[in-house]
């Protein structure tokens, strides 16, 4: 091998280096893009490495079509006919051949691989990167409810007919009163939203949009205990509500109508000597008989 | 058909004693002397001829680099400019630098074929017995000048076609080498085209350029003026030999060029050609041939040899274009009509590729 051809293998493997830091640093801020592209639609993150590999080959493959003299020759305008014309002729011999070849060894020697990382480009890209991890740790640590753009992944699997045919598109979150979270959670959510949407904390979406405001200990309800919540016992559905004035009691109040299924007949009122497993004690059977009388006065 | 290769050894022989000492020394350059020598003077070389030129033709250094580029692509060239601005001073003073033969054809409408290529004539020896001997022409020279060749017939023009491309001269059935280097260095009025027969585009092609002289500056005039008019003009020295020109023009040729430029090359004398539409369509009725492209390159060489550069560039191809394809394009009615001339077409055509 000949001085020009090993000289500029040795800076091929220099300038493949430097690229190839800065292909790298391009699948990073390809990978972090999709992984917040992926927390937003509520996708599992590991998915973003897919795009990343297939970006990663692609660049790569772009990077082994550059001819390391047309890099020098855009760094170093005035060596890029000289060094592209030493290269196309590398194989010929003759006096003026092997005087360019000789005056161009010497210039690669001078060439500094410095000068190929290009630094503002760099430095933006740095920062990109690290501006992005902000983001994704954020996203990972803050739960931003209102950010959720897991309905455009619903909507999406539900068919995009369907969201075309609303008209709805995807102009964003349905803002205001129609809006209710139950339809666009999932399971996991529905868990710890509010009670009406079959969630375990009470009062969470209360309010024209959940965590907007307008909940509990807002303005625009004072009430700190928040309105009734359904319950059902014994197969009776009952609202309970708070009252502070009544001294912390819990109010077990008559359920509406449209919420109780079938009213309680007490028809026959069993004397408790006929029940042998559930016989009362003497002292004990002027409150029992007092409780189910109650109880027969308020079915009434 | 016989070869007549001794034609030169005739022409010589009322050389004097000095020209055969001179022989005797280029016969010893010629052993010695090789593209390995004449590249370690070729830096200089260019420096050298345009000062030499200079004592005598001021003020036109590019139509200089250009004859020299025509030369050592063992090319012909086509000189045109208005009377009196020295064109058939230039060839002389070069002709005298480089140490060549130099003849000179003042081309008239009564000029004929034999009267450029040379023609028998009986001889009688001391025993009175007659024979034909051939008196060869002025085109047995290395430098010949036809001076407003446009004014010859096409016949005569023609009878300069086969000693411009094949180096040879054919009278009769029998074919005459003639002594390299050959170059024609034809001259044309572009003004007084009356009486003037255009010549043919099979002959035009043949000129590698045709170089342009213009006016010279009131500066350069002015020094033109004072050198003509105060005394003897200085003798010229001699820079270059018959043997160093050869080894300039297989220097030329081995000049290497990248394949980026080449392509360059290409795509401008590809674009000349209207059926590839853009500036051409618009204004050229047939655009340059393929011995354009090769004239382009080997131009392009040249200069870059020239300039003591190892390489070829852009700028060398630009530089070259002009005068290497204007008088290969041919503009159609439209743009003659409007005034355009070859050298417009080209600059588009330049921007545009």
């Amino acid at each position: 091998m000949d001085k020009f051809t090993m000289r500029i293998d040795e800076f091929r493997k220099t300038f493949l280096e430097v690229r190839v830091y800065h292909l790298l640093l391009n699948v990073i801020l390809a990978f972090l893009l999709f992984t917040i592209l992926c927390q937003l639609l509520g996708i599992n993150a590991l998915y973003a490495l897919v795009p990343a590999v297939v970006c990663f080959f692609v660049l790569l493959a772009r990077e082994m079509r550059v001819r390391v003299v047309d890099a020098v020759g855009k760094k170093y305008p005035t060596l890029d006919e000289k060094l592209k014309t030493a290269f196309d002729n590398r194989g010929r011999r003759n006096v003026i051949v092997d005087s360019l070849i000789s005056d161009v060894v010497v210039d690669i020697d001078g060439l500094r691989t410095s000068r190929f990382v290009e630094t503002p480009d760099v430095a933006k890209r740095v920062y990109a990167v690290i501006l992005l991890t902000f983001i994704i740790l954020t996203l990972t640590m803050i739960d931003f409810r209102g950010f959720d753009l897991g309905f455009l992944k619903d909507r999406a699997l539900g068919g995009m007919r369907t969201v075309i045919d609303r008209g709805e598109g995807f102009n964003g979150m349905e803002w205001g009163r129609d809006f209710e979270v139950s339809n666009y959670s999932n399971e996991n959510e529905q868990r710890r939203l509010g009670a009406s949407s079959g969630g375990e904390q009470p009062g969470y979406n209360v309010g024209p949009i959940p965590g907007m405001g307008g909940g509990v200990g807002s303005n625009e309800n004072p009430n700190i205990f928040g309105d009734a919540s359904s319950a059902n016992l014994e197969g009776q559905d009952l609202d309970f509500q708070l009252h502070p004035e009544y001294g912390g009691e819990i109010n077990v109040d008559e359920t509406t109508e449209n919420v109780r299924t079938e009213p309680i007949e007490i028809t026959e009122v069993e004397s408790a000597d006929m029940c042998d497993e559930c016989a009362i004690a003497a002292e004990h059977e002027s409150i029992v008989r007092r409780y189910f009388e109650g109880l027969l006065e308020v079915s009434k | 058909m016989k070869r007549g290769g001794s034609i030169w050894e005739a022409v010589s022989k009322d050389k004097t004693a000095e020209t055969s000492e001179e022989e005797k020394y280029y016969k010893k350059m010629d052993s010695t002397y090789g593209p390995q020598e004449a590249y370690k003077r070729v830096e200089s070389l260019h420096e050298k001829i345009l000062d030499e030129a200079r004592r005598a033709f001021i003020g036109q250094d590019d139509v200089v680099e250009q004859i020299l580029v025509a030369i050592f692509t063992n090319n012909h060239a086509l000189l045109e400019g208005f009377p009196g601005l020295g064109k058939t001073l230039l060839v002389k003073t070069l002709s005298d630098v480089m140490d060549l033969k130099f003849r000179r054809i003042q081309c008239t409408p009564d000029l004929m074929p034999s009267d450029i290529t040379g023609t028998y004539i009986i001889e009688e020896d001391a025993s009175r017995r007659k024979s034909f001997r051939f008196e060869p022409g002025p085109v047995f020279t290395n430098v010949l000048l036809a001076d407003e060749i446009n004014r010859a017939t096409p016949k005569s023009q023609s009878a300069l076609l086969e000693a411009m491309q094949e180096k040879q001269v054919t009278i009769g059935t029998t074919t005459y080498k003639l002594e390299e280097p050959f170059f024609v260095l034809a001259t044309q009025n572009p003004i007084e085209m009356e009486g003037t027969y255009p010549l043919p585009e099979a002959q035009v092609d043949r000129f590698l350029l045709k170089i342009l002289i213009g006016y010279p500056n009131e500066k350069d005039e002015d020094r033109i003026v004072q050198l003509y008019t105060s005394g003897s003009l200085p003798p010229v020295r001699k820079i270059l030999s018959a043997h160093e020109i050869k080894a300039m023009q297989e220097l030329t040729r081995k000049m290497p060029i990248a394949d980026e430029i080449r392509k360059y090359a290409l795509k401008i004398v590809t674009t000349t050609r209207p059926v590839d539409g853009g500036a051409a369509h618009r204004y050229l009725e047939y655009g340059a041939s393929p011995r354009a492209s090769i004239g382009l390159v080997l131009a392009a060489k040249a200069r870059a040899l020239l300039r003591g550069r190892n390489y070829v560039s852009k700028e060398d191809i630009k530089t070259m274009a002009f005068p290497v394809l204007r008088h290969r394009l041919i503009l159609n009615f439209e743009s003659e009509r409007k005034g355009i001339t070859p050298d417009d077409v080209i600059e588009e055509i330049l921007k545009a590729v």
